[in-house]
């Protein structure tokens, strides 16, 4: 799709042709632009090119340098270090007043979803400036969706914004047991909408990760699983990342009681290097269901709570120890199927609608694992789990309602 | 509408249990058997003999010893999971729980 690979170059990280690296200046560790230094001089003639240290060549941008303001930027070769840059800049012209590196500035990516503006639960997690400074292989992650299938029409993806078939590979249905994973509630239409639907497309809604997903179908027409049918999704999940060489994360917004089985599942994700995002819960104060509740036994799961506009726990959602962090789950706007679906009796629309629920919450923190995990591909599924909750934003109450508190994209991803 | 497939009857033999969220499939028992014995065929057999009459096998054993059984009509999953689960090849067995989205 166009619209995704402008996204995807944007996260290039050169500028003008130069790679862009991180530099200690002032004490502070800043991106910079390697080898160009700009420097300010009191008259307006400008610097020579010459030999600088070390025997590497130093030359001067343009012609047009320095500028009326006495500015002007040198160009060096790309391995002198900027310190002796900034020295030979000042050997070159006795009235050079400053010299510094060509510091990087970040332009803020603003998508042209038509409904992004209503994406509150992105703009208060820093989705924007997260894309600005996430460089990551989008293929390097693989984001498992267990639910209620996806909105196919004539065995294609039929959503505008979740049809990129690079990006969206058809798993089992293992309620039906075939392999056609149509979603007949929406509930995992609009689970993946908010994790991954296409960004920058001109229309819908935007999506936090731009990488791989898996669609497999584990909930049925009135958004119910089991625990065979969450081990199975499980399974399938391991051997696709597998098979395509890629890091696990697994979303499951749902959940039930404790089971072996569903914990015999998590140990298998464990130990194939899985993370296990799941909802806490929508028990109305009552406890975390699992598998969210395992993750004080697991450090591969991640409990997600759901906090409404105010950063407060919305009265339907479940607490306890178990809760990790919270995200966004009131009033959030992402995808449903083109066609009739069993949401749709329920008074929702086709194609795009808001929903409540810890299960709105949870693929935002599965797509922010996925950007973080992409950036930092030798991380392990717990040191995943560490970067979301040291980056989360606490928030005033109680540990049983917020966890670590709201996951902040911007600062996972610095 | 009713749809069989490895979760059984979910949408129409919901059976509620003492908490509200422990449900399971009706007449459903998971079975799962220890590694040592989870390609014994003489465990496996064992193991299915010593269930309640009538039932039968809806998923066999896979190679991790795990099976799916179809318990015969009105029989309690927790029951017979306490009633077979001393025996010395199985890991645990427990009726197949069922989960559900977590939408308002």
């Amino acid at each position: 799709m166009p619209a995704q690979t402008e996204l995807l170059q944007q996260q290039s990280r050169t500028f003008q042709g130069r790679s862009v690296v991180t530099v200690e200046w002032q004490g502070e560790q800043v991106e910079a632009v390697e080898g160009m230094v700009a420097y300010r001089k009191t008259s307006p003639t400008p610097v020579e090119p010459m030999e600088a240290e070390h025997g590497l060549m130093v030359n001067v941008l343009g012609t047009s340098y320095p500028d009326p303001l006495g500015i002007g930027v040198i160009m060096t070769d790309a391995g002198l270090e900027v310190e002796h840059a900034a020295s030979a800049a000042e050997k070159m012209s006795p009235d050079v007043l400053w010299t510094e590196p060509v510091l990087l500035d970040h332009g803020t990516l603003i998508p042209n979803d038509t409904y992004f503006a209503q994406q509150w639960n992105l703009a208060d997690i820093g989705a924007a400036r997260a894309w600005d400074i996430w460089n990551g292989d989008p293929r390097k992650v693989v984001v498992a969706v267990l639910d209620s299938g996806i909105s196919i029409e004539n065995g294609s993806l039929s959503h505008q914004d979740l049809n990129d078939t690079n990006r969206f590979f058809l798993g089992r249905d293992l309620v039906n047991n075939d392999d056609d994973p149509s979603d007949d509630h929406g509930h995992g239409t609009h689970v993946a909408g908010i994790a991954a639907a296409i960004t920058n497309n001109g229309t819908g809604v935007a999506g936090l990760w731009p990488g791989l997903v898996l669609v497999l179908k584990v909930f049925n027409s009135s958004n119910d699983g089991s625990s065979v049918t969450f081990k199975d999704g499980v399974l399938a999940a391991v051997s696709f990342a597998s098979d395509h060489h890629a890091h696990l994360i697994i979303n499951y917004s749902g959940g039930g009681p404790d089971s072996q089985t569903k914990k015999t599942a998590v140990e298998y994700a464990r130990d194939n290097g899985g993370l296990i995002v799941a909802a806490a819960g929508n028990e109305s104060g009552g406890k975390i269901i699992f598998p969210a509740a395992y993750s004080t036994q697991y450090p591969n799961v991640i409990a997600v709570g759901a906090v409404d506009r105010q950063h407060k726990r919305p009265s339907f959602a479940s607490r306890g120890p178990e809760m990790t962090v919270v995200a966004p789950g009131v009033d959030i706007l992402s995808s449903l199927p083109n066609y009739f679906v069993t949401l749709n009796s329920e008074g929702k629309q086709t194609k795009y609608g808001r929903l409540d629920g810890t299960s709105q919450a949870t693929p935002l923190a599965t797509a922010l694992a996925a950007l973080v995990w992409s950036k930092w591909p030798d991380l392990s599924a717990s040191q995943v789990r560490e970067k979301i909750t040291q980056s989360a934003d606490s928030i005033v109450g109680s540990d049983e309602d917020y966890g670590h508190g709201m996951i902040n994209a911007e600062a996972a991803l610095s | 509408m009713t749809r069989e497939g490895t979760s059984g009857r979910i949408e129409s033999n919901l059976k509620e249990q003492d908490q509200s969220i422990a449900r399971h499939v009706e007449n459903q028992l998971i079975v799962k058997l220890k590694r040592e014995f989870a390609v014994n065929q003489v465990a496996r057999q064992q193991v299915i003999e010593s269930l309640p009459e009538k039932s039968t096998v809806g998923r066999g054993f896979d190679d991790q010893g795990f099976a799916i059984i179809n318990l015969p009509e009105g029989a309690d999953p927790s029951a017979v999971a306490q009633e077979i689960g001393n025996h010395q090849a199985i890991e645990y067995a427990e009726p197949n729980f069922i989960d559900s989205g977590a939408v308002e």
